[in-house]
């Protein structure tokens, strides 16, 4: 993956935990303390083997640290420069998702090594929609449900979301999304 | 029929194309006035106005020159800028094409989208991704660029960092530079003050014996006083050379353990936070400690304050000071200390850290926090006073450093009498030293006070004095001279002739077991310059101990 998902790993570990937690981490991870840089390439092991370590270090299942990064990564992402970028993607929920395809595909220009998962989305109701997710990376469907949860608060959603996997010719995980009422009149999905 | 019905359906279809591919499509009639537009027209721009004419929905920025829809058939194919009149900065690029219309000759078609160079515009404009189709070259440049100013967002970031490692190293740098050259400053003070001071004991002797030569009523006794008096300022001007350098002898004097350790927890005390405890124990067997007071405060402060900061979320520190008899780091015969262990109850130490531990500017604090010298200086320091220092610790176990100083009573106690030695009888002084100006009236000095002299100016002249029969009670000698020192005269005279009462004098006390005042109780060290009363009074002191 990109040192810009490790940054965000460790961006979160150091503003919700500290330093002392996050050089715990890294040092449980057999990770030297050296910055990593976004554009840099590394191998997927160094991700896994870092919230392996966040599990250990912070005593909370892989699940857990997963959802708290999926939601942190909806704001890392737009800290770290692709503010602007995340903006267009989309103006509602249901538009966003529906855009994230075109939108890895065209950060795969710079991104070159990019293995960027695949969302389409069905079913969408003004309350409601489902969010097809299909990845080359197994076990990452709790990080997807704290991204959907970190995107409804970027639009000012209150979202209940169930996950549920799907098999078949094509097995994938569906995230089925329900706008709150209490907040269905604030925006619509 | 047939045949219209072919080019209406042919129509239909392209503009069912023209539609998907350029969602801000429109067409001009041959009157100027727009016809078909694209979707995001009536999403973007709910208030326009299908029959308006072309001049009044946009102004024409490229080509420049254009009047308006009238000319737009003389420039098919070109490209096109146009500015939205009522949204000055929404702009369009593209270019006109013949359209295929069978109903409306002369029409044409606008195939083209929104004209941006920066993504932050997009969101501003009321445009999305969606905007510009994956054919679109555009979507993916705004894209690029995008992440293109974040990458130089992020060099930009790391370049303000290594700025600042190198500005922190850069200091680093300096903090040693300066410490070299106060190393170089010390020397050259601690060499000026020796000569100096070999200066102002020949001027301080010399008016000691034209005083002793003189009734206190005598108008030279008074000049000669203030010659004294001046001698002993610039003696103390001397000293501050000396402290300067580092080359000041600690004084080491018997201390009450009880009192000294109470005044340094009343100096560290302060400096703890509310969530540090303090304990201080002392073996009631512990009386009394020889030792310099500044140093063992200076070691001790050090060290508990080393364990306060190992312990940033609180803790306790305990000190505790026994007796112990063991054999030193070095190796050598076990003797009795005063330990004085601080353990603490903070983050610990990993190998790595334990082994640098000692190092000058060795430290795990952050940059600015510390430069790594405390505990190079407990080191030094406990050296100076003869002693020993062990560490004891573990990654989340916290730390106990233990000192051991000399316990110079217990260690006299457990010493036996040496057997066999040769004492050489008759008050006579070998006198050495280098300097003619400072031997001479100390001659004089000594021979006023009853002593006989033997008088040499090197430690070879002195030993050969002694091989050809000088039968001396106590060698008084110079420790800085050409060839053998003082000090390796010492060793020399008491292997050959066994044990001899020894003043050294000196004024450069770069001598450390001389600095350290822990010499074997026949030996004594003067610094210079001293008063004539002074050096006799120590002579004889030596000669009946």
């Amino acid at each position: 993956m990109y040192g810009l998902i490790n940054q965000a790993v460790e961006d979160l570990c150091r503003t919700k935990f500290g330093n002392a937690v996050w050089d715990r981490i890294r040092s449980d991870a057999g990770l030297p303390d050296e910055p990593f840089l976004r554009m840099e390439k590394y191998p997927d092991e160094i991700t896994y083997k870092l919230v392996g370590a966040a599990c250990k270090v912070l005593n909370l299942s892989a699940e857990a640290v997963l959802k708290e990064f999926g939601r942190f990564w909806t704001v890392y992402s737009a800290e770290a420069g692709y503010g602007e970028l995340l903006h267009s993607v989309g103006r509602t929920l249901p538009e966003f998702l529906k855009n994230l395809d075109q939108m890895h595909t065209r950060i795969q220009l710079a991104f070159t090594h990019l293995q960027p998962p695949s969302f389409t989305v069905s079913d969408e109701t003004p309350n409601s929609c489902v969010v097809h997710y299909y990845s080359e990376r197994p076990g990452l469907a709790p990080l997807v449900i704290g991204m959907l949860e970190g995107l409804s608060v970027r639009f000012r959603l209150e979202i209940d979301v169930q996950h549920v996997p799907v098999q078949g010719a094509r097995p994938h995980d569906t995230f089925h999304i329900r706008v709150r009422p209490a907040a269905a009149n604030k925006a619509t999905v | 029929m047939r045949h219209d019905g072919d080019r209406a359906a042919g129509w239909q279809a392209e503009l069912r194309l023209l539609r998907t591919l350029f969602p801000f499509y429109f067409t001009v009639a041959a009157d100027g006035r727009l016809g078909a537009v694209g979707e995001r027209w009536r999403t973007c721009m709910p208030e326009i106005d299908l029959g308006a004419h072309f001049d009044d929905m946009f102004a024409i920025a490229r080509p420049i020159g254009l009047a308006g829809a009238a000319d737009l058939g003389q420039h098919l194919g070109d490209v096109f800028l146009l500015r939205l009149r009522n949204r000055p900065d929404f702009e369009l690029r593209g270019q006109f094409l013949p359209a295929g219309d069978p109903d409306a000759p002369g029409t044409l078609h606008f195939a083209g989208g929104p004209w941006l160079t920066k993504l932050a515009t997009m969101a501003h404009l009321g445009l999305a991704m969606s905007d510009f189709p994956s054919h679109d070259p555009r979507g993916d440049l705004l894209v690029m660029m995008q992440v293109q100013e974040s990458q130089l967002a992020e060099l930009r970031q790391l370049t303000v960092n290594l700025q600042e490692r190198i500005r922190q190293q850069s200091l680093l740098e300096g903090q040693i530079r300066q410490i070299q050259k106060m190393e170089l400053v010390g020397r050259f003070a601690g060499g000026m003050a020796h000569n100096f001071n070999n200066i102002l004991m020949a001027i301080r002797s010399h008016a000691d014996l034209a005083l002793a030569e003189l009734t206190p009523g005598d108008p030279l006794h008074d000049w000669l006083q203030q010659i004294c008096t001046a001698t002993d300022h610039a003696a103390s001007l001397t000293r501050g050379l000396l402290t300067m350098s580092r080359q000041q002898p600690v004084r080491i004097q018997a201390l009450d353990v009880g009192a000294e350790f109470a005044d340094i927890q009343k100096l560290v005390e302060p400096l703890l936070a509310a969530n540090v405890k303090l304990h201080l124990r002392i073996a009631s067997e512990v009386t009394t400690l020889h030792a310099d007071t500044n140093s063992l405060k200076q070691i001790f402060m050090n060290l508990v304050l080393n364990a306060r900061d190992a312990m940033p979320k609180g803790g306790t520190i305990a000190i505790d000071v026994a007796r112990r008899v063991e054999a030193p780091p070095d190796g050598s015969a076990p003797r009795a200390f005063v330990a004085v262990t601080v353990t603490d109850t903070g983050t610990g130490m990993d190998e790595r850290t334990k082994t640098n531990l000692f190092e000058p500017f060795f430290t795990t604090k952050a940059l600015g926090k510390g430069v790594g010298l405390g505990l190079s200086t407990v080191y030094g320091l406990v050296q100076q006073l003869d002693g020993a220092i062990r560490v004891d610790s573990e990654l989340g176990m916290g730390t106990t450093f233990q000192v051991l100083l000399p316990d110079i009573a217990a260690t006299a106690a457990m010493t036996p009498a040496r057997q066999g030695m040769t004492r050489l009888t008759g008050d006579h002084v070998l006198l050495v030293d280098d300097e003619t100006h400072v031997r001479r009236p100390l001659e004089r000095v000594l021979q006023n006070a009853g002593f006989r002299v033997t008088s040499v100016a090197s430690a070879e002249e002195a030993l050969s004095a002694l091989r050809h029969g000088a039968r001396c009670q106590i060698l008084l000698t110079d420790v800085v001279m050409p060839g053998m020192s003082g000090t390796e005269l010492a060793a020399a005279v008491e292997k050959e002739f066994g044990e001899l009462p020894v003043l050294f004098i000196s004024g450069h006390n770069d001598d450390s077991r001389l600095r350290s005042g822990h010499l074997p109780s026949h030996h004594r060290f003067l610094p210079k310059p001293f008063a004539a009363e002074e050096l006799v009074a120590t002579l004889r002191a030596l000669l009946s101990a």
